[in-house]
C-alpha cells in the first residue's frame, strides 16, 4: 500500500517536471518570430487557379496578424485543436465536408508546417494560400 | 470477458462513438480539451481489447467530417497505444494512477504523431533533415501537449470514479 502511495506521488511529480522541462525545451527552441518592419508577400489562389498577390509590411510575428492587416485581404475559419482551421478566404468557401476542398498553406513554396497562429513571419517570405481539391492530394 | 463480439458489445462500441464525438464537438473551442483520451480509457476498461475498434470508427467520422489528412493515419496508431496501455493495467483502480496515464498519454502525444508527420508530410530528403523537421514540428505543439496533459489529468481525476462505478455495475450486468 506504501509502495503504490510512494508510486503515484512519483508520478504526479515526474508529470510535473516533464510538463516543466518541455516548457523550458519550448521556450528555447519555439519558432523564431522577429518584431519589426517586415516586407512579405501573401498570394490567395482561388478555385479557378487566379492568384492574387498581396505586398504587405507588417510587424506581425505571426501570419495570422499579417493576414488580418493585409488590406483587401478576408478570411474566416473555425478554432480547432491544430489552431484555426480557415474555410472562407476572399469570400470563396473550401471545407472539405462540404466542398471536398481547403485552403493549403506554403511558405516559400514549401507546405507550411505551422497554423496561420503560430506561422512565423518572416522578411521577404511569400506566403501562398491555395486552393486545393482533395483529388489533387 | 468474452473473446467473441457480442450484439451489446456492438451497442457499447456504438456509444462509445456517439459519447466521444459529441464530446469532441462540445470541446472543439478549447484546444486539446478532450475527453477521447478518457471515454477510450473507459470502454476499454469496459470491453477489453474489443475497445480498439472504436479507433477506426472515429476516426472514419472525423475524416468524413473534416477531411482525410495526416492526423488520420496518426491517429490510427497513437490512439490504440492509449487502449493497450489501459487494457494492461486494467485491474488498477486508483484513480490518481488513472489521471497521471491519461496525463503522461496528452504530455507525449505530439511526440507520438511526430513520425507520421516527418513520414508522410514533411518529406525530407535526409535524416537529418526529418529530424529537424520533426523536432521543430514537435516543439511548436508543446503548449497544446501541455494543456493536453493537464486537461486530461484534471478530467480523468474529476470524472474517474463516478463513471468507474457504471463501468463496474456495466460488467456485473453483463455476465
Amino acid at each position: 500500500m506504501k509502495n503504490k502511495k510512494t508510486g503515484i506521488i512519483v508520478g504526479v511529480i515526474a508529470l510535473a517536471a516533464l510538463i516543466a522541462v518541455m516548457a523550458v525545451v519550448f521556450i528555447l527552441n519555439r519558432p523564431a518570430a522577429s518584431a519589426g518592419g517586415k516586407n512579405i508577400t501573401i498570394e490567395v489562389t482561388g478555385s479557378e487557379g487566379t492568384t492574387t498577390s498581396y505586398a504587405v509590411s507588417t510587424d506581425a510575428e505571426f501570419l495570422k496578424q499579417a493576414m488580418d492587416e493585409t488590406d483587401g485581404l478576408t478570411y474566416s475559419g473555425t478554432e480547432s485543436e491544430y489552431g484555426m482551421m480557415v474555410e472562407v478566404v476572399n469570400g470563396e468557401q473550401a471545407i472539405y465536408a462540404e466542398d471536398n476542398a481547403y485552403w493549403a498553406f506554403y511558405v516559400n513554396g514549401e507546405y507550411g508546417q505551422y497554423g496561420i497562429d503560430s506561422q512565423p513571419v518572416t522578411d521577404g517570405d511569400t506566403y501562398s494560400i491555395v486552393y486545393e481539391t482533395a483529388a489533387a492530394e | 470477458m468474452d473473446k467473441k463480439f457480442e450484439i451489446k458489445d456492438i451497442a457499447y462500441i456504438g456509444m462509445a462513438v456517439a459519447l466521444i464525438e459529441t464530446c469532441k464537438m462540445a470541446l472543439a473551442y478549447l484546444p486539446n480539451i478532450e475527453l477521447t483520451s478518457f471515454w477510450l480509457i473507459m470502454f476499454t476498461l469496459l470491453l477489453g481489447w474489443k475497445a480498439l475498434i472504436i479507433v477506426p470508427i472515429f476516426v472514419a467520422i472525423e475524416a468524413g467530417l473534416y477531411g482525410p489528412h495526416v492526423w488520420v493515419i496518426m491517429y490510427l496508431y497513437v490512439w490504440p497505444i492509449l487502449i493497450l496501455l489501459t487494457h494492461l493495467f486494467r485491474k488498477n483502480g486508483n484513480v490518481l494512477f488513472w489521471a497521471l496515464l491519461s496525463g503522461f498519454f496528452g504530455l507525449f502525444f505530439g511526440a507520438l504523431c511526430t513520425p507520421a508527420q516527418i513520414i508522410f508530410f514533411t518529406k525530407p530528403e535526409t535524416l537529418d533533415a526529418a529530424l529537424k523537421a520533426g523536432f521543430a514540428w514537435w516543439v511548436a505543439g508543446i503548449p497544446y501537449d501541455v494543456a493536453h496533459a493537464i486537461g486530461n489529468f484534471s478530467i480523468m481525476f474529476v470524472l474517474y470514479t463516478p463513471i468507474r462505478i457504471a463501468v463496474n455495475k456495466l460488467k456485473t450486468f453483463s455476465h
